[in-house]
């Protein structure tokens, strides 16, 4: 038994108002290109999806490594001047008694964006290998890396903030490290990865050998 | 499909095939921009040192920094003991440009705040904690273990000036000030006791410029404290500046002969002394040791004592000893003199000490034959300090002194006369033991006699002008002869009265 798609009926449906287009054969049948209802561009699937979401998974991957191992707040006060990354002010949090929200920056910083990083690589490997085994939870696991994505921008919301906020002349002065650009970089990046990977092609070898 | 009206038809446009390629120009420039952060933090990567410390006050891993001039260089990683335990070692990363600076004698030290007498520094190391200061040393040879300094250095590296050494009997406190006219120009930097242990090595730092007023020539001297002076010309106070007062310092000036000298170099090693007038003193290359031998006691007598002739400073007593004749049981203090004959010769105008030459010993006796001698003179009524004088007394007793003895002997002449204490106690005792109200009925007795003297010689005047062989008055001068005979037998129990109890003068008859 083999589900019907609308790409096996040969048909595209517009994401923008929902109608059914079919899949033209020859160029000059219509007259205007796109969908015959509103004009927007149709695609059977998301276009070079798994080559645009590699790249930017792995630019991603890349700026990952100096997120976390340079400094993303610059403290300087007449106490002393402190240049601390993400782990270092976790393990801070950590040692200084409020672990709930080390636990937070933890999960939110760096097991989230590493995550991200690991379950979309490992659904595009899937997807490149043309794996038939379990793919409703790769579906879900698809579904719930798009929901989480934004969350990780907690950190440099607070570092932005905070450097902002704290700069009293001549006293204590918060700025922003290079972590913080490459952080950002990266949650931006892993959330266009995820939009660029098409979950349809979780389900398409079947289609395929269908 | 099922449903009546087919869907639409939609045209078919070719992809573009350059565009997707683009995609991969992300990756690339991520990979440029973390390509770039890393060797940015590997370049920034120094040189990761130790440093060992007595103690870790005041550090902490992770926080502390490294300071060269309060420009940050370095942070302290990790602390941790040296294998024996006897020193805490201090991991610390240095940025990349204090590469260079990691050489031989390149300093570290804890600083924290600081209050000397004079200065404070460190203040701000109460609210930010302890850093670690360094001072970069000159050598080039690398080094990447250095033992800190338990003490703040005094003058960092680059301070342009000099650093001297005075060897002196006493430390003087590192940070003391350095005067010259009262100006500080330095700072005492090190207080080492000597290997040998007789002398302690006085590390000075001169500031630029004061530095070339230090000559071969200058002299530096102790400035520390009230200097109070105690000698035969009287009592003299000398403080040099508040600060001194209370810690102490150096003073330095020209030196006397400080025409032909020439600038020091670093590291000249001068000779400390004790006071301005020891380092002013002319320098007294040649020596003399003479030995005078009292008879009296030398009571006030000090070594150190000043040897005067003719009141010119020539020398000064180096020892005071006690010699026993078992034979005649006589004691006597010889005292050893030292003469500087430099002195002399500074202070002589015409003619030369050095017209004959001949040997020390045929000059001394030359001169002792001419009457010179060695007396013990009070210097200062007020404190009894004595000194030695020497002068020529041409009515001496002659002696004949032992050509043999070493060192020679410069004959004593002994001068109670001039011993104005001893004869003014001696006249307060005297005058003290004088029983003035008992002296009256001696004194009436006195006058009796001295009447009876006045009319026996107005008797004899009166003779004298009417003398005859046969005049009237011989009757008269029989009387008056009587008269004589008897003021003269009445003398002559006054004598006898007193002869046998000569204190009846004083005390009165009983």
């Amino acid at each position: 038994m083999k589900p019907q798609t609308a790409g096996r009926a040969g048909l595209l449906l517009c994401p923008a108002c929902g109608m059914l287009n079919r899949c033209g054969r020859t160029e000059a049948v219509s007259r205007r290109p796109g969908c015959a209802h509103c004009g927007l561009h149709l695609r059977a699937r998301k276009p070079h999806s798994q080559s645009r979401a590699l790249a930017l998974l792995l630019a991603a991957a890349i700026l990952y490594a100096p997120a976390n191992l340079l400094p993303i707040l610059e403290t300087s006060s007449p106490f002393g001047s402190q240049r601390d990354t993400i782990m270092s002010g976790i393990k801070f949090l950590w040692t200084g008694g409020s672990w709930p929200l080390a636990l937070i920056i933890l999960i939110a910083s760096i097991l989230i964006p590493l995550a991200k990083l690991l379950t979309l690589g490992a659904l595009l490997f899937s997807v490149h290998r043309r794996w038939r085994g379990a793919r409703l939870q790769r579906a879900r696991l698809y579904r719930m890396l798009e929901r989480i994505g934004r969350w990780s921008m907690t950190d440099v919301f607070v570092a932005a903030v905070l450097s902002k906020l704290v700069q009293l002349r001549g006293l204590a002065r918060i700025s922003v490290g290079p972590a913080a650009i490459a952080f950002g970089a990266v949650v931006v990046l892993t959330m266009m990865a995820t939009r660029a990977f098409d979950p349809r092609l979780i389900w398409d070898p079947e289609t395929v050998e269908a | 499909m099922s449903d009546g009206s087919d869907p639409p038809e939609a045209m078919i446009v070719p992809r573009s095939r350059f565009l997707p390629e683009l995609i991969w120009a992300i990756p690339i420039v991520a990979a440029l921009i973390g390509g770039w952060l890393a060797v940015r933090a590997i370049r920034a990567h120094g040189p990761t040192i130790t440093v060992s410390f007595r103690d870790a006050a005041g550090l902490v891993a992770g926080k502390t920094k490294l300071k060269y001039r309060d420009v940050e260089v370095g942070e302290v990683r990790d602390i941790g003991f040296s294998p024996d335990r006897a020193t805490v070692v201090i991991t610390a990363e240095l940025v990349r440009e204090a590469e260079p600076w990691m050489v031989d004698d390149t300093r570290f030290w804890v600083a924290r705040a600081r209050v000397a007498v004079g200065e404070v520094t460190g203040l701000e190391t109460l609210l930010s904690g302890a850093y670690i200061g360094l001072d970069v040393g000159s050598s080039r040879r690398e080094r990447r273990d250095f033992v800190g300094l338990e003490e703040v250095p005094i003058v960092s590296g680059g301070t342009p000036g000099r650093a001297f050494v005075a060897r002196g009997a006493r430390a003087i406190g590192a940070g003391s000030p350095i005067f010259f006219h009262h100006l500080q120009v330095g700072e005492v930097t090190t207080s080492d006791l000597d290997g040998d242990g007789r002398e302690v090595s006085v590390g000075m730092f001169v500031r630029a410029p004061f530095d070339r007023y230090v000559t071969t020539s200058t002299r530096f001297w102790e400035a520390g404290g009230i200097r109070a002076t105690l000698d035969t010309a009287g009592v003299k106070v000398d403080v040099e500046s508040l600060v001194t007062l209370l810690v102490g310092g150096i003073s330095f000036e020209p030196g006397p002969a400080a025409g032909d000298a020439s600038p020091a170099p670093t590291g000249h090693r001068f000779v400390l002394f004790r006071s301005r007038d020891d380092a002013m003193k002319q320098p007294d290359t040649e020596s003399e040791d003479y030995t005078v031998v009292f008879h009296q006691t030398v009571r006030g007598l000090a070594i150190g004592a000043p040897v005067e002739f003719r009141g010119i400073a020539l020398g000064e007593v180096t020892g005071i000893g006690l010699d026993y004749d078992p034979a005649t049981l006589d004691f006597a203090t010889p005292v050893e003199v030292r003469i500087y004959p430099g002195r002399l010769r500074a202070r002589l105008r015409h003619g030369s000490l050095d017209e004959k030459p001949e040997s020390a010993p045929a000059r001394l006796r030359r001169l002792v034959d001419r009457g010179l001698r060695a007396q013990l003179r009070s210097g200062s009524l007020l404190t009894g300090q004595k000194f030695v004088a020497l002068d020529f007394f041409p009515d001496a007793p002659r002696v004949r002194l032992d050509p043999v003895r070493h060192p020679g002997e410069i004959p004593a002449l002994p001068n109670d006369g001039e011993d104005l204490q001893t004869s003014l106690a001696g006249a307060a005792r005297t005058v003290e033991r004088l029983p003035l109200n008992e002296v009256g009925p001696l004194i009436g007795e006195v006058r009796q006699v001295l009447a009876k003297a006045g009319s026996a010689l107005s008797d004899a005047d009166r003779v004298v002008s009417q003398f005859g062989p046969t005049s009237p008055q011989r009757a008269d001068l029989d009387e008056v002869l009587q008269q004589i005979a008897r003021a003269a037998r009445s003398v002559s129990a006054l004598a006898d009265s007193l002869e046998r109890h000569p204190e009846s003068l004083i005390r009165g008859r009983r």
